[in-house]
């Protein structure tokens, strides 16, 4: 029942190719949580797979005004809750008419998210191993993250 | 018959069943007495929150739902009692994650309804308090109690255990979201209060006067002030091009956090010429606010408890110690009980 996925990028080129892949394997709509610190390639990760997803404009996160909607064939929206106090703050944002679209969406900064989530998500967990690794640990709950991380197994 | 007739004289012993599982842990005990405990099984979820940074309710109330069942026939079979030896079933029914209370609330009805004993619904703070009860049985009474955490800040007078009566309580934040909120602002992590506490260590107290609130004759608390107050101190001292010490903020903060709950404390202890002084909540854990209280009650001839750790993280003893002396004041709940995320004491 506890399935996961794990890799180690060695540079940000690799964490980008993880976010390339993660495009190819999931479907819309998908909620995708990516957990880290500060520069551990959170946004990175996004770029990648917004691009890959078919979007050409900039992707930056949107850390001051919370949420960017990015149209390609498919509606991609990104939020970053970094500088939330409280979940009450995200309903005051619309978050629950934001889960209800046909979207994939992209959460930086998740922890105030998780009171107000279906059970059914991709939690993505990055952590530093040294100036340029990563690792990258794939979890989740429900049919879209099993899915994935079946996916993602079969690939390597 | 009424579901609540079956109530057995108070010479009897009273078996009363408890179920909690208001937040992360899924829990069910049995309870001789109040504060006999004969079982205490608690399954926790925690590790499996752990990996998301936080709790997902609706992953939790699923689990709860899988856990229950398993939990109570375990109960009962640790304890050597059956469902037809009991006197009545409790649960918690606020406050906490709906999802999590109605599973047991649901449960405790229904065993209510078959069995045909009464209903006790139980605030999961009050059970916190009563788990001071059950490791100190000692405790005299009457006495007061401080219960603070990261959702309230109350003051409690127990004249026995059969019932309280609020002497004050925060107007705005609770103690432990202050220190939540300042650790924030800071960028020391969360949870705040640990984090602010280990800062504090290395910090000087009285480097900065932060102000206390004064309330006049109230017993009730204030935060919000505080909270202003060192946002404004660090930028002014940010204009000002000034460096800023993190930890005697930190010490200078927490001081003023725990001298505003020690005063309050104290004042009531001389109003109410108490025999004994609890504290509880998350926020007791603080070494500070321990020794501070500790020194100032020295004077009161008074000793201070606080729970041990093992009965801080949540359990249904504590549940099935508060529903005893509910039991006890026949005070049941209808079946119609609804669960009550924000319940207050």
């Amino acid at each position: 029942m506890d399935s996961s996925y794990s890799i180690i990028t060695e540079s940000p080129a690799e964490t980008k190719d993880f976010g390339r892949k993660l495009a190819e394997l999931i479907e819309n709509p998908a909620l995708i949580l990516l957990k880290g610190d500060l520069g551990t390639g959170k946004t990175l990760i996004i770029k990648a797979a917004v691009s890959a997803l078919g979007y050409q404009g900039d992707v930056t996160s949107p850390t001051f005004n919370l949420v960017q909607e990015y149209q390609a064939e498919i509606e991609i929206i990104h939020m970053d809750l970094y500088r939330l106090d409280s979940s009450d703050e995200l309903l005051e944002i619309g978050f629950k008419d934001y889960l209800n679209r046909d979207a994939v969406i992209f959460i930086e900064w998740p922890e105030l998210a998780l009171p107000l989530i279906p059970a059914d998500f991709i939690f993505i967990n990055l952590d530093k191993i040294s100036a340029e690794q990563r690792r990258i640990t794939v979890r989740g709950e429900g049919e879209q993250s099993r899915l994935l991380i079946e996916r993602l197994n079969k690939e390597c | 018959m009424s579901y609540k007739d079956k109530i057995k004289d108070k010479d009897q012993d009273i078996y009363i069943l408890a179920l909690e599982s208001s937040c992360d842990e899924t829990a069910a005990s049995v309870n001789k007495n109040g504060l006999e405990i004969l079982s205490n099984v608690v399954s926790s979820q925690v590790d499996l929150h752990k990996k998301f940074g936080g709790v997902v309710p609706e992953i939790a109330s699923r689990k709860h739902l899988e856990l229950l069942l398993p939990v109570i026939d375990q109960a009962l079979a640790e304890a050597g009692v059956e469902f037809e030896d009991l006197d009545a079933v409790a649960s918690t029914y606020g406050p906490g994650l709906v999802g999590g209370l109605l599973v047991t609330l649901t449960a405790a009805k229904t065993i209510s309804l078959a069995l045909n004993i009464p209903l006790i619904g139980v605030n999961h703070i009050a059970g916190h308090i009563y788990a001071n009860f059950i490791a100190n049985p000692e405790i005299e009474k009457p006495l007061i109690c401080l219960t603070i955490s990261g959702g309230h800040t109350d003051l409690l007078y127990f004249e026995d255990l059969r019932g309280y009566q609020i002497l004050g309580r925060t107007i705005d934040d609770a103690a432990g979201e202050a220190f939540d909120k300042i650790s924030r602002f800071l960028g020391l992590g969360y949870p705040g209060g640990p984090a602010i506490e280990k800062a504090a260590r290395s910090g000087d107290r009285d480097a900065i006067d932060f102000p206390r609130a004064d309330l006049g004759d109230s017993y009730d608390f204030s935060f919000s002030g505080l909270k202003t107050a060192v946002m404004n101190h660090v930028h002014n001292e940010e204009q000002r091009g000034n460096e800023i010490d993190q930890n005697d903020l930190a010490a200078s903060f927490q001081e003023a956090v725990v001298d505003s709950l020690a005063s309050n404390l104290i004042k009531a202890v001389r109003e109410y010429k108490v025999e004994s002084v609890v504290i509880s909540g998350g926020v007791a854990a603080n070494q500070r606010l321990r020794e501070v209280i500790a020194e100032r009650l020295k004077e009161h001839n008074l000793e201070l408890y606080y729970p041990p750790l093992e009965l801080c993280t949540d359990n249904a003893a504590m549940i099935g110690a508060v529903a005893y002396y509910q039991y006890l004041e026949q005070d049941f709940a209808p079946l119609s009980i609804s669960a009550d995320p924000s319940l207050k004491l």
